[in-house]
């Protein structure tokens, strides 16, 4: 055989593998699920988790076979957009993910604003939207293809705020915190009602700025009120940190609260020795007596690719593909309008580590939240413990 | 030692950005403003991308705190305060009573005239850059560990900075002096007898003002 007739042999042969090997490549169909959340300013460590929870889940689902609807095989494919924690940009990465990227899911959302504004376009377009959003206004029956993949005020605070009026039956009065923005409004809201309804009253309850730089004053005047407890409701737990440095630097010792804290790291960098006997109620730990294997697992691959511990809201991101397989299965269809009527019935094996499913028709008129674990945790030896936890 | 080191990187990453991009841009407000924008989203990437976003905690180089009338104050930040007045003092005499102080001056106000008095533009712009560079890196130094560090904790102090001398009006340092004592005082007042956030939108009704009325600034010249 001479050289040419090598070469066209070997050029012949790779050919028909090509051919061969093209019906498999078509078999393999991909469902991009976006996600819009902040990637850049300072929330970006929760938009980094998210994606990495959302790429950890799809690749956990492509190695057990994927997504089985009708005789296919579909497999997820992650698309991590930054709306840069504000409605303006929301906006533009809604646009971009159903009219650039022909998305048809949203695997997760992160920020009332900008989330609002996803919803809107998601709802026009019949897409199926999976949020952490904490607003109470994104959820009812108004909005039937919207999904909650964290737990929210609703189901947080009157087991956090029932928990730390146990412990500490002598707190009379708290003096809240939020910030300025649709998020900070909404749990203002429930947390004021809750607290009131456990006795303890509001004597003061102010809004912040996010990027305030100075701290000081707020601290000061919130120490004024001379207030039992103290709670930042949805703080970011470094501003919150910055808050509990300043009110110990005055002297104001009473009970801390984080109501959104997500994670003692954040909290620590900044408050230092001020962070302990904080409560948060959306923590997560992952010490090996109330950790599995798998959590612990993920999470220290999470620490090396994101630099810090994962959190609730990251946790929502791994959840919600877990929940859209059991969904699309469930149908035996990729139609988003039929996924969303199959949700609320199907179950799954969340990041937690049991089987849940949905509930909230009670609270919200129709069922679309997660039914998580509520874990309540506290700063203990500067370590985040678990000091409670309840499933709903 | 960290803080004389990352002093000492933000004054050779200065050199590097005067250098390779300010330099091409002298006497050009818009171009160079675009640039500054530019190099700022762009460092902010970078420092996301190597850092993550995770905020951090800095010691404090002088802990401890003091009582003074009743109020309690940490040691960092009495110290931070005289550092300022110690720079924006060296500042103003330098300004005032030296010759690379009155030439930065002359440049400031008319360049062509200073040029034809035989200033040397290029050097002193580049003198300028870097006197700039360095109290930018004193102050992030000090206020590190009293403040939220992380990749992007200059856009807010930017914001500041601007407005303060938007107040006190462009090209004078007593004018950017008292801007800054302006928005100290509504953020500190205005956040302990009012909600906070009313406190920011004091500060910025306070710009609209000063722009409406006085568009040179409370000091400004030009």
């Amino acid at each position: 055989m001479t050289v040419f007739n090598k070469c066209a042999m070997s050029g012949a042969a790779i050919l028909l593998a090509s051919f061969a090997a093209a019906p498999m490549a078509q078999a393999e169909e991909v469902i991009k699920l976006g996600l819009s959340t902040p990637l850049s300013g300072a929330a970006a460590i929760w938009g980094k988790g998210a994606e990495f929870m959302c790429n950890t889940a799809a690749e956990e689902i492509r190695e057990s076979g994927g997504v089985s609807v009708q005789g296919e095989t579909y497999f997820f494919e992650c698309l991590s957009y930054d709306n840069k924690y504000n409605a303006a940009e929301g906006t533009k990465v809604a646009q971009a993910l159903f009219n650039r990227e022909g998305v048809k899911f949203i695997g997760g959302s992160l920020g009332t604003a900008p989330v609002r504004a996803l919803q809107s376009l998601a709802e026009r377009q019949g897409a199926l939207v999976f949020t952490t959003a904490w607003g109470a206004s994104l959820k009812g029956p108004d909005h039937p293809t919207t999904f909650t993949q964290m737990n929210t005020p609703g189901e947080i605070l009157p087991m956090l705020i029932g928990y730390i009026v146990e412990q500490h039956p002598d707190a009379k009065t708290v003096a809240m915190l939020n910030p300025n923005d649709a998020t900070g409004q909404e749990t203002e809201e429930i947390a004021a009602k809750v607290w009131d309804e456990q006795g303890v009253e509001v004597v003061a309850s102010d809004y912040y700025e996010r990027g305030t730089t100075e701290f000081q004053p707020i601290a000061v005047r919130l120490a004024s009120f001379k207030p039992d407890i103290v709670d930042v409701g949805a703080m970011p737990p470094s501003d919150a940190g910055a808050i509990f440095k300043e009110l110990e630097l005055i002297g104001w010792t009473g009970i801390k609260v984080l109501e959104v804290g997500t994670g003692a790291d954040g909290l620590k960098a900044t408050a230092g020795a001020a962070a302990e006997g904080v409560y948060m109620g959306a923590g997560v730990t992952f010490r090996p007596d109330t950790a599995t294997e798998h959590q612990i697992a993920v999470n220290e691959r999470a620490k090396v690719a994101i630099g810090e511990s994962l959190n609730a809201v990251q946790i929502g991101f791994y959840d919600s593909l877990y929940a859209l397989k059991a969904a699309m299965e469930a149908a035996d269809s990729v139609d988003p309008r039929a996924v969303a009527e199959a949700m609320p019935n199907v179950t799954f094996r969340s990041f937690y580590g049991s089987d849940i499913g949905f509930y909230g028709e009670e609270r919200y008129g129709r069922v679309q939240q997660m039914r998580l674990p509520i874990i309540v945790t506290q700063v203990r030896d500067g370590e985040l413990v678990e000091v409670g936890r309840l499933t709903p | 030692m960290a803080s004389a080191c990352g002093i000492a990187a933000a004054l050779a990453l200065g050199v590097i950005i005067y250098l390779f991009g300010f330099r091409y841009f002298q006497r050009d407000l818009v171009g160079s403003f675009i640039l500054s924008i530019g190099l700022m989203l762009l460092l902010d990437g970078v420092l996301l991308r190597v850092f993550g976003g995770t905020v951090r905690g800095v010691p404090e180089i002088f802990p401890g705190s003091v009582s003074i009338a009743g109020a309690q104050i940490t040691v960092q930040r009495l110290f931070l305060c005289g550092v300022a007045f110690l720079m924006a003092g060296i500042l103003y005499w330098t300004l005032g009573h030296t010759r690379l102080g009155r030439a930065l001056r002359a440049v400031a106000y008319d360049h062509e005239a200073a040029m034809m008095m035989g200033v040397p533009y290029g050097r002193i712009a580049f003198f300028g850059f870097l006197i700039a560079s360095l109290l930018a890196a004193i102050a992030g130094a000090l206020i590190a560990p009293v403040s939220i560090v992380s990749p992007v904790i200059g856009t807010d102090y930017l914001i500041k900075g601007f407005i303060a001398v938007i107040i006190g009006g462009l090209g004078s340092v007593p004018g950017a002096i008292l801007g800054s004592l302006f928005v100290a005082l509504i953020e500190t007042l205005g956040g302990y007898y009012f909600d906070s956030s009313y406190a920011t939108i004091a500060i910025f009704a306070l710009v609209i003002v000063v722009l409406l009325f006085r568009p040179k600034g409370v000091m400004g010249r030009a």
